[in-house]
């Protein structure tokens, strides 16, 4: 009789959810938010998915952006629910953007909370805007796809499967970027281009941080030069070099994979870095109908493709040390590998950091030139 | 063992038959009607036909019930002979041997099926049992012919348990002709089918059927030591058996498998099973029988075995479909958004939206709608069957979305579930499934996964703590028994199929020669 008193008893609280459990019907389901910072306040912005059931079909767009601001994150998030009656569901969200203002003033404003949140997931990209607020960024109708947030997510991973130049980074790997001693964050940038049908999308430069604040930017090349110095295996992309047969035409090539190692080496008072960088790809493309599958012309290729990808480090590698931002990690590299000495020189690591030299050398191999492996004949 | 302690103080069924009756019968036929007119008073069936045959003539009696026995069968063969050819034999020599009954056992009567009876409880029980019983004046023994022949149904294709390849006879109502089907399959001696009879007063005939030399013999023991402690009015069906036997009573999970296919039920006692038959149903039961076995098909024998394991590896993965989709699907819903990918989410959101229920009580309203649908589907009539199907199925449903008052994936989960439950080949199974099922959804619904993880860790303790006439109910899964499992969750192919599925005391283990090639050639 106890035994089923209690269990009257506990059945029904077993049917409560607990707290913090909400049921879709009263969530709505952020796709992305970014936090900006503007005359003192943290103005965030969320942009919210609009569910429409596919039967009724659907006009407009199918989401709406919402701002609000306060003094800490936390606060401007849930300001929102001033005028969004849903709870937000964070773990869906699939980006995060960073105000190019709030990236260059302090991210101790917004730093804490994406560490402390446990709904965030630490395994989405993180974007800074660049002349436009996250609201125009939000607001802009993608290409094709009816949500901006995905698109911009699906568009890091496009362009780097595709050609090959920015380097997408999760909020996870900023977070320990930022906290790591010898390595800095460098994320990738998103702006708008005018067109015809209105503000598009455009992925452009990649913003260094160093300490706590944005310090400036890598540009196309630089971008590249960052990428290929990843000392993870990157697979995908095209580059250009020169014609080695004709002037002013031009031979693309695929990079199928690549990676880089780096060690440092301590020789008398420098601290040099080795970097071999090995590579293989295709042959993509020629602008120009020279025979170039020759064996001394390929030596060539392989030889001018060595070029380009060791000028595309070292411009990276220089303005990092102009920036002095170890974005590369060299710190952590010559923290392992040479820890005592690190122990000294790490709190002056700033000073260091530009000092250092690195040796660079790439060796490229082409592999394939897919359907042919003569150039375009034409009928004359 | 609730019955054994009942048995002392067993009440005395309603019309028990008396002392007397049990005491041999009277030398004189006058008692011997007399009694016996008691007795089928009121059973206006009962045929009681009295005569006078032979040379000085004697007083007989014949009674059968009509309906049950053939009466031409009894013109011809018995009243025939004694009337007539008895009464001319006669004019032609001396009657032989003191003995006129043996006489007429031996020499007169055509019949093959001839038993002596001697106590009126023989011969109400011959009689009721559709044979014919014959008394003659002066003797304290009479003779029951077997003249059973009634209208029962044909052998038919079991309508539950159909299979695409393989044999379709089922078993039917009548005990004789299911052991005929049994015999037809092992034309052995040592299918030995031993009968009982059980039930105060319907007297059901029982046949408890195994491979003497397969079958170890304790478990035939220990099955006919329970059959006899059964101490009922009436045995129905194999259900009441089934019931009354089980090692563990209070539980859900059977711990024996009903079947309608001879085939079936000769696979397992090829594998030392022992199968329990009842007069008057055509359900046979299979015991021992683990969960596991369950899921496995007499068909999965007959077909290649590559598709037959790829096949019972869907009916394992259904199992778990129709035991947890609803109750995952809440779970998801309710605590655990994260698990959805986005672009899923927000589907199924825009079918959410403005439905007033909590996912859990919409999965329980169409859950329960569901087994309406079915319960109510087994009991119409055929002409309104489709009717109610479609008004149930498309009409209810299609509006009930429309109106907004359940969402689709509901619809598609709650269907979905239902099509996995029928997969399983055992309807005992899907009854557990169907009963267990409603309980994750409630435990989903209080906590999520960890509710889910719990019901199953709770299913996975009770199932392991139950056994199935000494064998483990989860073998040979738990207690693992890894040569076993080749022939659970895959068919294991015949030519590699050498030993028996062990069983506890099993003497003969070895199905097939171990060299074929070697056979062949000889």
């Amino acid at each position: 009789m106890k035994k089923l008193l209690l269990s009257l008893l506990i059945l029904p609280a077993l049917l409560m959810p607990g707290c913090g459990t909400v049921e879709i019907n009263r969530s709505s389901i952020p796709l992305g938010f970014g936090a900006d910072y503007r005359n003192n306040r943290i103005i965030f912005t969320t942009q919210i998915a609009i569910p429409s059931s596919p039967s009724k079909g659907s006009s407009g767009p199918q989401f709406i952006v919402q701002s609000s601001n306060g003094a800490t994150v936390a606060e401007a998030a849930r300001r929102v629910s001033l005028s969004n009656s849903q709870y937000p569901l964070w773990s869906q969200s699939s980006i995060m953007l960073w105000g190019e203002d709030l990236a260059r003033s302090d991210l101790a404003l917004f730093m804490d909370f994406v560490s402390r949140n446990r709904f965030v997931r630490k395994n989405i990209p993180v974007v800074v805007t660049h002349n436009a607020t996250i609201e125009e960024i939000f607001n802009t109708k993608p290409i094709a796809t009816p949500y901006t947030a995905i698109a911009i997510k699906d568009l890091l991973q496009t362009q780097q499967n595709e050609l090959g130049i920015y380097t997408p980074v999760t909020l996870g790997e900023v977070i320990s970027r930022f906290s790591a001693p010898g390595i800095e964050p460098v994320i990738p940038m998103i702006t708008l281009k005018k067109d015809k049908a209105g503000p598009q999308l455009l992925l452009q430069d990649m913003a260094v941080f160093r300490g706590r604040r944005m310090v400036g930017t890598l540009n196309e090349k630089e971008s590249r030069g960052y990428r290929l110095l990843s000392t993870k295996m990157i697979q995908g992309g095209l580059f250009t070099i020169p014609n080695p047969r004709e002037p002013g035409k031009w031979v693309t090539l695929e990079l199928s994979r690549s990676i880089a190692r780096v060690t440092p080496q301590i020789t008398g008072g420098d601290i040099v870095m080795k970097i071999e960088i090995t590579g293989e790809g295709n042959f993509y493309e020629q602008s120009g109908t020279a025979q170039l599958f020759t064996p001394p012309i390929f030596m060539q290729l392989q030889g001018a493709a060595d070029r380009e990808l060791t000028s595309q480090a070292a411009t990276c590698i220089a303005k990092a040390q102009a920036l002095d931002s170890d974005i590369l990690g060299w710190g952590t590299l010559v923290h392992a590998a040479y820890p005592q000495v690190w122990k000294e020189i790490s709190p002056q690591w700033e000073q260091f950091f530009p000092e250092v030299k690195s040796d660079i050398s790439v060796k490229f191999n082409i592999r394939r030139s897919y359907l042919t492996d003569r150039s375009f004949v034409f009928r004359e | 063992m609730r019955y054994l302690s009942h048995k002392n103080n067993s009440p005395a069924a309603a019309g028990a038959p008396s002392d007397p009756i049990r005491e041999r019968l009277s030398p004189h036929l006058q008692e011997n009607l007399d009694q016996l007119q008691m007795l089928l008073q009121g059973c206006s069936d009962a045929v009681i036909k009295e005569f006078k045959f032979g040379q000085p003539s004697t007083r007989g009696l014949m009674l059968f019930i009509d309906g049950l026995s053939d009466k031409k069968e009894i013109e011809a063969n018995l009243l025939k002979p004694l009337m007539l050819e008895l009464n001319m034999q006669e004019q032609g020599g001396e009657l032989e041997g003191p003995d006129l009954l043996t006489f007429i056992q031996e020499q007169v009567l055509p019949l093959a099926d001839l038993k002596p009876v001697e106590s009126l409880e023989e011969v109400c029980h011959h009689v009721t049992s559709g044979d014919t019983v014959f008394l003659i004046d002066g003797y304290t023994s009479g003779l029951a012919s077997g003249t059973r022949s009634w209208q029962g149904r044909p052998v038919q294709s079991p309508e539950n348990e159909i299979v695409v390849f393989g044999p379709k006879e089922g078993f039917t109502e009548t005990l004789r002709f299911n052991t005929a089907l049994l015999r037809r399959k092992i034309k052995s001696t040592s299918l030995k089918i031993e009968s009982m009879v059980l039930g105060r007063i319907s007297k059901t005939d029982i046949a408890v059927c195994y491979i003497e030399d397969i079958a170890p013999p304790q478990l035939v023991a220990e099955i006919k030591k329970r059959l006899s402690a059964i101490d009922i009015d009436a045995i129905l069906d194999t259900g009441y058996i089934a019931e009354l036997i089980a090692d563990n009573k209070w539980t859900i999970f059977t711990q024996t498998e009903h079947t309608e296919k001879p085939d079936r039920v000769c696979g397992a006692m090829l594998e030392g099973r022992v199968c329990i038959m009842a007069d008057g149903t055509p359900m046979a039961l299979v015991v021992p029988v683990a969960f596991p076995e369950y899921m496995i098909s007499p068909e999965d024998y007959y077909i290649h075995f590559i598709p037959a394991s790829l096949f019972r590896m869907l009916r394992f993965i259904a199992f778990f479909i129709a035991l947890l989709m609803p109750s995952l699907y809440v779970a998801i819903i309710t605590y655990h958004h994260e698990m959805i990918p986005t672009p899923l989410l927000l589907t199924i959101a825009a079918t959410r939206q403005g439905v007033p229920f909590p996912a859990f009580v919409e999965a329980l309203l169409l859950d329960a709608t569901f087994e309406l649908l079915r319960e109510a589907g087994l009991r119409l009539p055929r002409a309104v069957g489709p009717a109610v199907s479609i008004v149930g199925a498309l009409i209810i449903g299609d509006a009930a979305v429309r109106a907004g008052l359940v969402s689709t994936p509901m619809v598609v989960i709650i269907a979905f579930c239902g099509i996995a439950s029928f997969a399983n080949p055992s309807y005992n199974a899907s009854i557990i499934i169907r009963v267990v099922r409603f309980g994750f959804l409630f435990a989903a619904g209080a906590l999520g996964f960890l509710g889910i993880i719990l019901g199953l860790i709770l299913m996975g303790l009770r199932m392991a703590s139950l056994s199935s006439f000494g064998m483990p109910y989860l073998a040979p899964i738990a207690p693992f028994n890894l040569q076993q499992m080749g022939d659970i969750i895959i068919r294991r192919p015949w030519f590699t199929n050498r030993k028996r599925p062990y069983l506890e005391g099993m003497k003969n283990e070895i199905r097939q020669a171990t060299d074929h090639k070697k056979e062949g050639d000889q």
